[in-house]
């Protein structure tokens, strides 16, 4: 007794799925003109130390960012606001918009581990630099050695 | 913010900064992103209609392990509008931005001209 059946299920068309995934890039990217490239533009340079992390960050204030370190990453995050912020006229008509504006979150990989307890973060003219030092630059940090008994 | 494709000779490399134009009924405001710049480090000229403005970030810390980011030297040309006052042009710079202010000046007012009998 053959019983013919088939996956009742339907799958989306190709327009569908092209569709999603443009209205997902535009909800991750929206915020930025096309054209702008990623922002904050990073640089990672290596120091004695370790590590130090650049970003270009213009106009942006201490309460407008957030750094967070992890031993192989480092994310930035924040909000820049270029038209209509608290330093812009009342009443301008704007001609020409190019810089990025919005919500921003830029992830940067470590080559190497870092210590996140003795980061330090600092803003100057616009450039966010992070001090990163490499983890054990000290010296050599005791760890504890578990032994896993055998039954 | 675009690198210029070739080199143009020894620390000859520029970028073109992003800019934001404003108008105002008395003057024109030119927004532009400078990261890394300080006071020292602009130059501002007026040539002609247009306004010349030229940066370079100061030195940071560290080995540049890839591209390097900064220092960099910033470079880009702007028309002046029309009736624009390039003696009252003014200059603020403040966390890595650079606002340049124009005013312009009224367009001189229509003027009756009494007409003399005789």
């Amino acid at each position: 007794m053959a019983q013919a059946w088939r996956w009742n299920c339907e799958l989306p068309s190709w327009s569908e799925i092209s569709q999603a995934v443009s209205e997902l890039v535009e909800a991750v990217l929206g915020a930025f003109p096309a054209g702008a490239g990623r922002f904050p533009e990073t640089e990672l340079r290596k120091t004695t130390e370790g590590y130090v992390l650049l970003a270009a960050l213009p106009g942006v204030t201490r309460e407008e960012v957030k750094v967070w370190v992890e031993a192989r990453a480092v994310v930035i995050e924040g909000e820049r606001r270029t038209i209509g912020g608290a330093d812009w006229p009342e009443g301008a008509e704007l001609v020409q918009r190019e810089r990025p504006s919005g919500r921003f979150r830029r992830m940067v990989s470590l080559p190497e581990p870092v210590d996140p307890a003795r980061a330090k973060a600092r803003l100057r003219a616009g450039v966010l630099a992070v001090d990163l030092p490499r983890l054990g630059a000290t010296g050599p940090r005791q760890v504890e050695v578990m032994v896993e008994e055998g039954e | 913010m675009t690198w210029s494709a070739e080199p143009q000779g020894p620390g000859e490399r520029f970028v073109r900064p992003a800019a934001d134009v404003y108008r105002l009924a008395d003057r024109v405001g030119i927004v532009v992103d400078v990261p890394g710049v300080r006071r020292e480090g602009i130059r501002l000229t007026v040539e002609g209609k247009d306004l010349l403005l030229e940066a370079e970030a100061a030195e940071l810390p560290g080995a540049t392990y890839r591209e390097p980011l900064l220092p960099r030297r910033y470079r880009r040309l702007f028309a002046l509008p029309e009736h624009a006052d390039p003696e009252g042009i003014r200059a603020r710079l403040r966390d890595g931005v650079l606002e340049v202010t124009v005013p312009i000046e009224a367009p001189a007012a229509s003027r009756s001209i009494p007409v003399e009998e005789g």
